[in-house]
Parts: structure tokens; sequence; C-alpha cells
């Protein structure tokens, strides 16, 4: 059963460079991209307007954020490899709280996840290392993990903050028991890069994606591979749980998004708007019964979806 | 083995063949019980041993020594001696083969001839030295250069201080060769080396529609696309397709420093860019690179000069030059899709370059000059990703093909007025004397006669300290760490060895630090 999305807003030139990674909150939407400032978009107004600008937030360019389930915390990396921590205000404006440098000059800190709370920041880094930092000890690298050396492309935190997931350039997955600090599982992966990892909602699935342009789903506590889909023609660069976990949404690099049905193991509906990259893709917080999604890249926009309804 | 044409090296050819001859004497004689097994060898003369005082342990400015050491095959319970062995063979045919032809070879010529056995640059950079010092010759008697820099090819006319035309003095490496296809005068897809621009008064560049700089002439291998045995060049490929000549764009220049530019290159491609008749403007200027953080830092040193120290040379900047490519659209377009059509990844050198390059460069800045490879930086990070340009050599009509779309796309046609072409008045552009102090010490290093330090003779043929760069130092560093990385190649060498040409290496580098510019290659 397929299902229809419609384009509902779309925020021309939200950036001057491509847009490389979005996060949300219940009402906001965080772009990041080529140039030095993260905007945030309010999400709960029919035309999105423009609500805080967080200027020379990475001088370089920013190329991941995260945001903590609960919205409190933000988390951005620039290309100079510097994570900067944001906390939320009552009136919904974004601070710098902290900053993060990996101190292993070997390393580089590249993917980045939030746990729930956000306490604890998870990266990593170009030597495949997985490290993670507690955000309320002043930034205190409280876990490394080491893999066998390839660049970490991809990670992500179960929500309920058990594991930490990995992707890798050499087609490596990895899941980390955060508790024990040792490593659950090596997937058996995908050969070529995992560009995105991402835990279903409740933690029981990992979706993991890239050049190999199919997405393995894992069953998180055995290991096993218990799904494969596929249907995207180019690098999957991007993939995001919708809250309930019935749905998951990949971007890619041709262009297009699709929305997959979990249960059915389907693509029940392929979006593309513009032949250019899609570098993340994002579902949106739940207005009503109708799910939605932000998509952006390489055309520097920023596109929302809703699902049609009355169909 | 043996050459029948008359060469001016006869004496150099004369000293290699005996070499070759010994050696089948000794196979020949091999079931002659009489004599020695350790009979095949090469004759090595020995270097005196100069203390580490500081002084540069050249090879030259050791007193020649009469006492000789043999490199025997096999050399029983000596195993790297059947390496050294093996090497100075192939680095001997080799030279041979360059002499007879009479062309000039660099150092990293041979070394790209058999990087497997060779293992490291340092390799061929020791045994071509320490071959020359045994034959009592200059490394260039043996048709050998440090790194010849410049190369051109196209239609223009040079016109020197003393009112002679160009010409080519046998064995200089920098001479250039008039080449011109009207008039039928010389006609010649064969590169030329670039002149030294202090020996240039003027350029006659009438009838050139476009001039285009490519980062290099011989690519670096690269797993499964291009065998080490046979490098392919798109300078020379470029050059014998005579793109320059015979393109649907027009007659055109083309100019490569083989890497990052020296001086003289720079020196040469300013000359050419301001050649142009006082009443017309200048042909576009296009730079061809590899999609890698190193083609951008190599156009942006002809452009903005180098990253750290572009006020210095802010004389040589070329601002015109436009990117013709490679670019991610001409990489990425196809992929995504399909397999990796030439993708390379980048390793930890290539990401730090790149990040160095975004942090520490001006025109790298949001909003400024370049925000294009500003761009393209991101990418190649991003997706961690790189190209080299000879991916272009798999589209339709190769290299060539894609160039000379290229050019036509950007809008490039001939000069209309044919008048222009023979009332062209040159334009005399000299270059301030003072700017290279240095210019005699280096026009000797390139005689034969003078037995200068090879590495010297490289780096005269630059003006010295306009280009120290800590940059490029880092990266050189780096990239011979690279070379142990590949399975610790060093531990091969003969360590006594290396470890003299190390510390001569050393302290050549601190003596002479724009040598780092060349060393760049390595």
């Amino acid at each position: 059963m397929s299902k229809q999305y419609l384009t509902t807003h779309t925020i021309d030139h939200a950036h001057p460079t491509d847009i490389f990674s979005l996060s949300t909150t219940a009402s906001q939407i965080l772009s990041s991209s080529g140039s030095s400032s993260i905007r945030v978009h309010s999400t709960n107004q029919p035309d999105f307007p423009l609500f805080q600008t967080l200027d020379n937030a990475h001088k370089l360019g920013c190329h991941h954020t995260a945001i903590s389930t609960n919205g409190q915390v933000a988390a951005s990396v620039g290309f100079e490899g510097e994570v900067k921590i944001w906390a939320v205000r009552d009136d919904g404006r974004w601070s710098e709280r902290t900053k993060i440098v990996d101190d292993n000059k070997a390393g580089e800190i590249w993917s980045i996840a939030l746990s729930e709370d956000g306490q604890y920041l998870a990266a990593t880094s170009f030597d495949g290392r997985i490290n993670v930092w507690d955000n309320l000890a002043d930034g205190v690298k409280i876990r490394e993990f080491e893999t066998k050396g390839s660049f970490g492309m991809s990670i992500d935190l179960s929500v309920n903050g058990r594991f930490t997931a990995s992707g890798h350039e050499n087609g490596g997955i990895y899941i980390f028991n955060n508790d024990t600090g040792r490593l659950f599982h090596s997937l058996p992966g995908l050969v070529k890069p995992v560009r995105a990892v991402a835990f279903s909602p409740r933690g029981t699935l990992l979706a993991a994606a890239g050049d190999s342009r199919v997405i393995a789903l894992y069953d998180v506590s055995s290991g096993d591979q218990v799904a494969t889909l596929t249907g995207h023609g180019a690098w999957i660069l991007s993939l995001d749980w919708s809250d309930s976990g019935e749905y998951l949404l990949s971007g890619a690099f041709d262009g297009k998004v699709k929305v997959w049905s979990i249960e059915q193991r389907t693509c029940v509906a392929t979006h593309r708007e513009t032949e250019k990259t899609l570098w993340s893709v994002k579902w949106l917080p739940k207005t009503g019964k109708n799910e939605g999604f932000a998509t952006a890249g390489a055309n520097r926009s920023i596109s929302f979806y809703r699902e049609a309804t009355g169909g | 083995m043996a050459s029948y044409q008359r060469h001016a090296n006869a004496e150099v050819i004369a000293k290699i063949e005996a070499i070759f001859e010994n050696i089948a004497d000794s196979l020949l004689n091999e079931e002659n019980p009489y004599v020695p097994v350790n009979d095949i060898f090469i004759p090595l003369r020995n270097k005196k041993h100069t203390p580490l005082n500081g002084n540069a342990p050249s090879l030259f400015d050791a007193e020649p020594s009469n006492g000789f050491t043999n490199v025997s095959f096999p050399a029983k319970g000596r195993p790297k001696e059947a390496w050294r062995f093996t090497v100075l063979i192939r680095i001997l045919d080799l030279m041979h083969e360059a002499l007879c032809d009479n062309v000039i070879v660099s150092k990293r010529n041979i070394y790209y001839k058999d990087p497997a056995l060779f293992k490291t640059q340092l390799t061929v950079d020791y045994y071509v030295d320490i071959i020359a010092y045994t034959f009592g010759v200059s490394r260039l008697a043996l048709n050998v250069t440090a790194a010849a820099k410049g190369l051109v090819a196209g239609n223009f006319i040079l016109k020197r201080p003393d009112g002679t035309q160009a010409y080519r003095k046998p064995g200089v490496v920098c001479t250039l060769q008039r080449i011109r296809n009207s008039y039928g005068a010389h006609r010649s897809s064969q590169p030329q080396l670039i002149d030294d621009p202090h020996d240039v008064q003027a350029i006659d560049i009438s009838g050139v529609a476009w001039i285009l700089v490519i980062e290099k002439e011989v690519c670096l291998w690269s797993k499964g696309v291009f065998s080490a045995d046979d490098p392919q060049s798109t300078f020379r490929t470029l050059a014998s397709s005579n793109l320059q000549q015979s393109s649907r764009a027009g007659n055109g220049i083309m100019l490569t420093a083989k890497g990052y530019p020296d001086i003289s290159t720079r020196s040469f491609l300013r000359l050419l860019s301001g050649s142009h008749d006082l009443d017309s403007i200048s042909p576009p200027i296009y730079a061809l690179t590899d999609f890698d953080p190193d083609g951008l830092a190599i156009m942006s040193t002809y452009k903005h000069g180098s990253f750290k120290l572009s006020h210095e040379s802010a004389g040589l900047n070329v601002p015109g030059i436009q990117w013709l490519g490679v670019k991610s659209q001409d990489v990425l377009a196809g992929n995504g899709q399909n397999e990796y059509n030439g993708l390379l990844r980048l390793n930890a050198r290539n990401r730090k370059k790149a990040v160095d390059m975004l942090e520490r460069s001006e025109i790298l800045q949001e909003g400024s000059k370049e925000e294009e490879w500003r761009h393209e930086l991101q990418i190649m990070l991003m997706l961690n990703v790189k190209a080299e340009m000879e991916v272009l050599a798999e589209g339709e009509g190769g290299v060539k093909g894609w160039v000379e779309k290229k050019l036509l796309v950007n809008g490039t046609s001939l000069p209309a007025d044919e008048d222009l072409l023979e009332t062209h008045q040159l334009a005399d552009i000299t270059l301030g004397e003072d700017r290279f102090p240095s210019r005699q010490a280096n026009e000797e290093d390139f005689l034969l006669d003078t037995h200068g330090t090879p590495e010297m003779s490289a780096v005269g043929e630059g003006s010295p300290s306009l280009e120290a760069d800590e940059d490029l130092l880092d990266t050189y560093q780096m990239a011979d760490t690279a070379f142990a990385d590949e399975g610790s190649p060093i531990s091969q060498l003969d360590e006594d060895l290396l470890e003299t040409h190390q510390v001569g290496d050393m302290s050549l580098a601190e003596e002479a630090s724009p040598g780092l510019e060349w060393d760049e290659e390595l």
C-alpha cells in the first residue's frame, strides 16, 4: 500500500551553500551547511519562519548536527573538528554551552549522536574510534571504543542509551554496549561505505545504509540481519525512523527520498524534487494524524512534506 | 644494449655498456669452474667518509676516492645486496635508454618505472647520485634531472633579451624550443622544458585562443586503474594529441609544473598571461587539476600564490585563472549509482590538507574569492572521495575530447582579427632582476660541467626562499610516513646508505629551504 506525500512548503536558499544536516525538536528544525551559521526555523507555523541564526557556529562549515530526544540539547560539529554543545532556553532560543575537542590529534570528530537527555555525546573519528563524552561533567571523555581503523562515517545512540552503533567506510557496522563498554555485535556489514545508521525508537532494530544502495535491518539483540530494503538507485546518505517505528525515511545522492514500511518491508513512497544530492532527511513531529518530513541538500533549500489525507 | 648512434654522451653510454658487458661475460663464463661465483658485480666508487659536522655530506663535496665497492650477485649471506644489484641494473638500463634516445628523465620518472622494486623515491635518488659519482660525471650528464619541473607546448615565439630567438642548448634542461606551426618553422608536439624567465624578454602569443595549466605530467598510479609500469601522462597525452594545435577550440598553449609549481613555471605563466596584444584581452587561462585537495592547492599556488606566503610572491600570481576541472560534478555525476568510476578515498593526509586549507587560506573563507573551491573541498570531506584527472580518459573522446568540450563551453574562440597577427607587437615584459638575486648561481647549476650538488640544481630552478612553506614541509613529512606505511620498504634499504642519504637530505633542506617546493613531489 503506497502512501502519498505532498510538498507543503519550501524554504528557498535556507543556506548559501549545500545543507549537510537537519535536526528537529517538537517545534523547530535546525539546519547546518557549508556556511558558518546554523539556522533554526519554527516548524509549528505554516510558513516555517526563521526563528534564530547561530552565527559563526563553525567557521569552516558544519557537517553534522544532533538534538537530544527530549529536545533540550543540540550538538554541532564543524569541518575544523570541533563540537559545540548548545542548550535551549525557555523562550526556545539556543545558546552555546560548551565545546568538545578530541584531544587525540590523529582523530577527527565526524559523525555525532546525543543521548535521550543530551547528557552523552557519541562521535566517530576518521581513524575509526568511537568516543563518548559526558556533557554534564564538562565534556569528559568516558568511553573510547576501538574498531578496525576504518573511517567512522555514521553513528547513533539507542533511545534507552544502552547501545552505540557505528557505520564505517569499509562497510563495517558495530554495536557497542555502553553499560559494559564492550563490543556487543560486529554485524555482517555492507562491504561499501556505511553512511547512515539509525536505531528504531524502541531500540530493537538497527537500520544501516550507504554506498551499497540498500538498507539493511538488524535485530539489535541477536545481531542478525532481518531484512534488506532495496529500491534506491544511488548512495544512501541519510536515515530516520518515525516516532512510532512504523516507517523509515531515507535520502539519497540522486535526490530521491523514500518512505519504507517496516511491517511490509517495502517502499511505500518515493519523492524527488531535485536531482541534487539530499544530504539529510528527517521526520517532523506529527500534526494531528499526519506524518510529515523535511529534506535538504545540495539545492540549498529545505522542503517540507505532509502525508496527503482523505485519499 | 649496444647503441650504434653517436651521442654527446657517448662516454657515459660506453661506461654503462662496459658494466653490462662485464656482467654478460661473467654469465657466459658461468660454467667455467675457475671463475668465482661473485664475479657478477657492479663497481661503485667509495665515497670518502664525511664527518657529520653539519656540512652537507653531498657526494660531490667529497673528494673523489679511488676505492671501489662491488655490488655483487649473488651475494651469499647478504640478501639485501641482490636487491641493490637489481636496483642498480634497472637504473642503469633506464639511464642507458634515456641517453641513447637523447631524452632527459627525472628521478621521479625512474621511480615510477618500477615502484615495486624501488620501494621509495629515496632509493632512486640515492643510487642515481652514486652512479654519477662512480662515473665521475654530474647527474645531468646521465640525462637525469632531479625533477625537471615545467613543461610547455603550444603556439608562441620566445624573444630573448639579446635579440636572439629561443634556441636549444644541448643537454641543458632550461631551454625551450621555438614552437610554432604557422610558417612551418617548428612544428612540434613535443613538450619543451620551460625556459628560465630571465632569458625571456617577451613572448609572442598571437593566435593563441587559450592557455591551459595542467596539474601534472605523470599520474600517480592508482589501484587497478593504471598500472605502475605504464604511467600515463595527461600532459603528454594532450600534447601528443596536438590539443594545442588542432583543437576545435583553437590554438593554445599547455603548461605544467608537474605538481606544485616552481618559481620558473609561475613566472613563465605570468609572462604568458601578460603577453597579449595591448589592445586585446588575454586569452583565457584555465587550470586542469585532480579533484583532490592538492589539486586545488596547486591551482591556488598559480593563481594566488602559496597559501602561507602569498604576499611575498604576489608578483607571480595569475589571478585570471579559471578552473576547468576536475570538479565534483565531473566525477560524481555517474556515481552514487553504479560503481566507483575511478573515485578514490581520501587518506588522512588528504583530509588534513583539506581542513588546513579551509582553515588557513584567506581565499577559502566564507564570502571570499574562491567559494566554489571551498564548496568542493567540503564535498570531498563529506563523501570522503577524490579523483584524478585520468578518470576523464574513460569518457568519450578521452581527456582531449573532454578538455575541448570544456574549452568550447567556456566560450574560447580564436582571435577574430587576422591582421593583428601580422602586426603583433611583442609586449616587452621583463621581470625585475632584483626579485631573482640568485639568477647567476641558478644558471651555473644547470651547466653540465658544474659539480653542484644535484639537489641544489633542482632547487636552482626557482629563486630560493620565496617558496619556503611550512605547509609543504608538513605534507612532505607526512608523505614520507605514507611511504613507510606501505610495507615498511625502508627496512629493505641498506641502512647505512639510507642513513647517510637522509642526513644529506636533511642538511640540504636546512640549507636550501626552497627545495621543499620540489620535494612536494615526493
